[in-house]
């Protein structure tokens, strides 16, 4: 049986100053060393991926720790979490003459469902193991479609968007994968996009939205102090960062290039464009061909019928708008009780080796949200491990698309909490592989090969993907410090 | 300063437009007015300069909504009178006001000749920027009977980084409500001092509704149109889009924003400083500047801390309209709001036209179209082939296959140095504008993005620039010439520059 982890431990290096936390990292390695009797003769080996909690390891006995609604929300609050549910988990059909509710898929889409594609390991994370567009793309459950299922995707691959980035004669916003057209709807005949003639196509994986509450309200001046701590460090070791802004000069937040401010206009433009289902914020067909647009429009609106109807009163409120709420309430994804390799050490002393190679300087480890005008949601510790910010990552992870001030070779600090339960990294799900995932952070160091596309400065993460290497040349816990950095990441 | 600027000769002009020359002429013969070389004069305001006692023909709700929907009407006029404070009060869903704020609520700022309208003319900031003991100062660019203009600084402090927000005008320090909360305002005497402010106006969003459902097929179909016409002009345009679903964006100076819930999210945080669902943080994070405040109600869910405004989940209430925050409700009261009616359309016989006479107007439309307006201010005219918008099949019955007679191709167009703001939203470059919808304009104080005239003869031709090192000339050269060529014209009311005025004031 593993041996739960040794929180204090690692709290207090957590809080030590450099020397003394490089003291106690030292002491700690040379015990856990000695208790292990791991041989130094594994030094050198490079460290390898335990693979995703819950299905590779801790399979049994271990809480999954995501997918919980936060705790302490107000009774009024709790009410609205089965109708917040309901439409996150709800198929949208394409048309429905008895309703509104739920319908307006198309006439181009991904997939039907929020929780299709975020369900890893529970309802509102990322993609599940296998892959759920092979549910939807010929049916709905109610319509038959035409479509085929693109090369990139795969049975047992995540589910991925297509994006044509400008330089590649596209316009760099997502392409939707499948029509409705098809039996069901005879009078649409539009083509699914020609994905094996493109060139240049890139790729995004669903992100989770665990905790996503936390960071909407997380304020704008602590991600830009932490944008100027440490500077000397950062520089030293070519370390940058700018945020993304949004319209009100706030800084934007969410997705893979921080493009969004809040989960709201999030949820809005993900019901338009991966669904098809236009709203109150996104009110036209993205294809407006005719015989196509076969649904009123805005498909998904306010519920103004509810002051004559019994429903619950959060049917007054748009799908968005629950979908929304839905996120808003997921409480943050919650360490694994138990380390890889089963010697809670393993992973304190990984934590340490986490910030003493200062992958912390973009990977915040947590911000503390303000008041909140939902009590449940202030003054709370955020351990997203994220500083929300843009960084250049180089050539090999380009994908040649700006948004906003998110330049082609920008991305957002993802967040690493929940990262032991995920299957896939990086923006395009390039790997499976943890270790290969750190690796893919610098150029020169991939191991799938670049695949990235443009000309652009070096990554940032360069000199820190140098240090992680050199971990594996150090003795640690479970082998090596490499080992117990990975080891700590698969327990998050 | 005007810019200088050859006319073309009333010999070419009518070489040019000839044939659309020859109803104006027939309406002179009835009018047995003769021409004179002189420039239009501007009738001033529908309702307050002529036509008083007119009904204004603005903010009434659209006709056709469902009796669920007919429900939503008094809330939300309500609604949108409501007074933002900072903290306190009786009313949860009216706290928020700040840190920085332009105005504390809707109405304030778009107010004129109705609720959902644009701004008043007498400015109504001065009853708002010293209340609860606010210490602020009026900025010099705020007149008492001039328009509420909110400014934006192009760069940031170094001069060259691209800024372009919103900086509110006032703070909340020193207001009763405010707590220790000190902060100063920004000072807009060193920006302008350095070249580096710019104002908007307020925009109304009668028909708001409507516009927000065009398809975009059908504004890029418009874009399309007349295309010999338009570049034999020097007119093109070309829309603003959405970064999220590649949608047309279309509300906003610079058709900045997609929706009428995206663009109050915005207003409610940028004007009013409420924080909400979708800006859900305080701009100025200033300790002892943001929420909770200490007159907060108890349990209340104002000022317990951010958003300001949110979902209400306190109160589940018997009317479904007092759940959602502010900007969704915001953008009910806008979508319901029915699109102005021009005078002529009214009843009002002659009245309903500046001039006295409807024909005035009438052969105002003609010329509109006839010079070339029309071709950016998209709208249906009697008597010429061009026709506006149409809204597709709504799901708001009321919205449904309705005209659209926005007069706005809804794309945005390079208007030149002379108008440029140097701030770049979307696909909008600096010197970029949106067409400006003109169903209201006769009922409108102030005119262009910066309020910078209040005579429609002077806005018209505020729309000409000539070519700059930084800019191209404006895209409404050739129409601003034919425009000022009208004026040698015989028209209804003594020049067809006269009618075309008349024309414009009677939306």
């Amino acid at each position: 049986m593993m041996e739960p982890k040794n929180r204090r431990v690692r709290q207090l290096a957590k809080r030590a100053s450099r020397p003394v936390r490089l003291l106690a990292l030292g002491v700690v390695a040379s015990w856990a060393l000695a208790l292990t009797g791991v041989l130094w003769a594994q030094l050198g080996q490079q460290a390898t991926d335990p693979g995703v909690r819950g299905i590779n390891w801790c399979t049994t006995g271990c809480t999954n720790g995501a997918g919980t609604f936060q705790s302490t929300l107000t009774a009024q609050e709790q009410e609205s979490e089965p109708a917040a549910q309901t439409q996150f988990t709800t198929a949208a059909i394409v048309s429905n003459p008895n309703g509104v509710m739920d319908t307006g898929l198309g006439p181009r889409f991904n997939s039907n469902s929020c929780s299709s594609c975020h369900q890893q390991p529970a309802l509102g994370g990322s993609s599940p193991s296998s892959n759920p567009l092979f549910q939807v793309y010929q049916s709905d459950g109610t319509d038959h479609f035409n479509n085929t299922m693109p090369s990139f995707e795969t049975q047992s691959g995540p589910a991925l968007v297509p994006h044509l980035p400008t330089s590649s004669g596209g316009n760099g916003l997502a392409q939707q994968l499948f029509t409705i057209a098809g039996t069901s709807f005879p009078g649409c005949t539009i083509q699914q996009p020609t994905f094996s003639q493109e060139t240049g196509l890139v790729y995004r994986q669903p992100l989770p939205t665990f905790g996503d509450g936390y960071i909407d309200i997380v304020e704008n001046k602590d991600i830009i102090n932490n944008l100027n701590s440490n500077l000397s460090l950062k520089t030293s070791l070519g370390i940058g960062g700018v945020a993304n802004i949004a319209d009100d000069g706030s800084v934007s937040r969410l997705g893979w290039k921080a493009q969004w401010r809040a989960i709201l206009p999030a949820a809005g433009s993900e019901e338009q464009v991966e669904e098809g289902i236009t709203n109150e914020m996104f009110l036209t067909e993205i294809d407006q061909t005719t015989g196509c647009d076969v649904n009123a429009i805005p498909e998904d609106a306010t519920n103004y019928a509810y002051t004559e109807s019994s429903m619950t009163p959060w049917y007054f409120l748009a799908d968005a708008e629950r979908d929304a709420m839905f996120v808003r309430f997921l409480e943050q994804p919650t360490e694994g009780q138990y380390c890889p390799g089963g010697n809670a050490s393993s992973c304190s002393n990984g934590q340490a080796e986490f910030q003493s190679i200062h992958c912390n300087l973009c990977h915040t480890v947590s911000y503390t949200t303000p008041p909140a005008s939902i009590p449940s949601q202030g003054h709370i510790v955020a351990n997203l491990y994220s500083d929300l910010l843009l960084h250049h990552m180089g050539s090999c992870l380009a994908d040649n698309i700006t948004q906003g001030l998110a330049l082609g070779d920008m991305w957002r600090t993802p967040p690493l909490w929940n990262v032991g339960q995920r299957i896939w990294f990086m923006h395009d799900a390039r790997t499976n592989n943890i270790v290969t995932a750190i690796k893919e952070h610098a150029d020169g160091f991939q191991t799938s090969g670049c695949t990235g596309v443009g000309s652009y400065q070096n990554s940032e993460a360069d000199a820190v993907i140098k240090a992680f290497n050199n971990l594996a040349n150090v003795a640690g816990v479970d082998g090596t410090a490499q080992q117990d950095l990975i080891n700590f990441l698969r327990s998050l | 300063m005007m810019q200088s600027r050859s006319y073309i000769s009333v010999k070419s002009w009518c070489f040019r437009k000839a044939p659309l020359a020859i109803l104006p002429l027939l309406l002179l013969a009835f009018a047995g007015v003769s021409a004179r070389a002189q420039t239009a004069t501007d009738p001033g305001v529908r309702g307050v300069s002529w036509c008083v006692g007119c009904p204004n023909g603005a903010g009434g709700y659209l006709s056709g909504l469902s009796s669920n929907q007919q429900q939503m009407d008094t809330p939300a006029a309500n609604f949108i009178n409501e007074v933002n404070i900072v903290a306190g009060g009786d009313n949860v869903k009216r706290v928020g006001l700040g840190p920085g704020f332009d105005s504390n609520d809707c109405q304030g700022c778009h107010a004129f000749p109705a609720g959902g309208g644009s701004s008043l003319l007498a400015n109504p900031l001065f009853g708002v920027y010293q209340l609860m003991g606010a210490e602020n100062v009026m900025p010099f660019f705020e007149t008492p009977n001039g328009p509420t203009v909110v400014a934006r600084f192009p760069y940031q402090s170094d001069l060259t980084t691209p800024d372009g927000h919103v900086h509110q005008l006032f703070t909340i320090t020193g207001r009763t409500d405010a707590g220790t909360c000190d902060i100063p305002q920004p000072d807009f005497n060193a920006a302008a001092a350095e070249n580096n402010l710019i104002f908007r106006q307020t925009t109304p969003f009668f028909g708001g509704g409507l516009v927000e459902i065009i398809r975009d097929s059908d504004i890029i179909a418009n874009m399309s149109a007349n295309l010999t016409e338009k570049m034999a002009l020097g007119i093109s345009g070309h829309p603003n889009t959405s970064g999220d679903d590649g949608s047309v964006t279309r509300f906003g100076w610079k058709a900045q924003k997609r929706s009428l819930l995206l663009f109050a999210g915005e207003a409610y945080n940028v004007e009013e400083g409420v924080s909400n669902e979708l800006f859900p943080n305080e701009l100025n994070e200033t300790p002892g500047c943001t929420p909770p405040f200490p007159l907060g109600p108890p349990n209340g869910n104002g000022t317990h801390g951010v958003p300001d405004d949110r979902t209400d989940w306190a109160n589940l209430p018997a009317e479904g309209f007092l759940m959602p925050g502010d900007p969704e409700r915001f953008a009910i009261f806008g979508r319901f709001l029915a699109p102005p009616t021009p005078s002529t359309q009214m009843g009002l016989g002659n009245e309903g036209c500046p001039g006295g006479s409807l024909s005035s107007c009438s052969n105002g439309a003609i010329q509109f179209a006839s010079i070339g307006c029309v071709l950016c201010h998209t709208a249906t005219i009697p008597g010429t082939s061009y026709t506006g918008f149409t809204t597709p099949t709504s799901s708001i019955n009321a919205l449904s296959s309705q005209p659209v007679n926005l007069f706005s191709d809804v794309l945005v167009h390079d208007m030149g140095s002379c108008d440029a703001d140097n701030v770049t939203q979307g696909q909008a470059s600096g010197d970029e504008f949106r067409t400006a919808p003109l169903w209201g304009i006769g009922q409108r104080g102030f005119f262009m993005h910066d309020g910078r005239t209040s005579d429609i003869v002077q806005a018209v031709e505020d729309h000409y620039c000539v070519v700059s090192e930084q800019y191209p000339a404006s895209e409404a050269n050739a129409v601003v010439d034919a425009f000022n060529g009208l004026a040698n014209v015989s028209g209804v009311d003594g020049t067809a520059q006269q009618d075309l005025i008349n024309f414009l004031r009677s939306l």
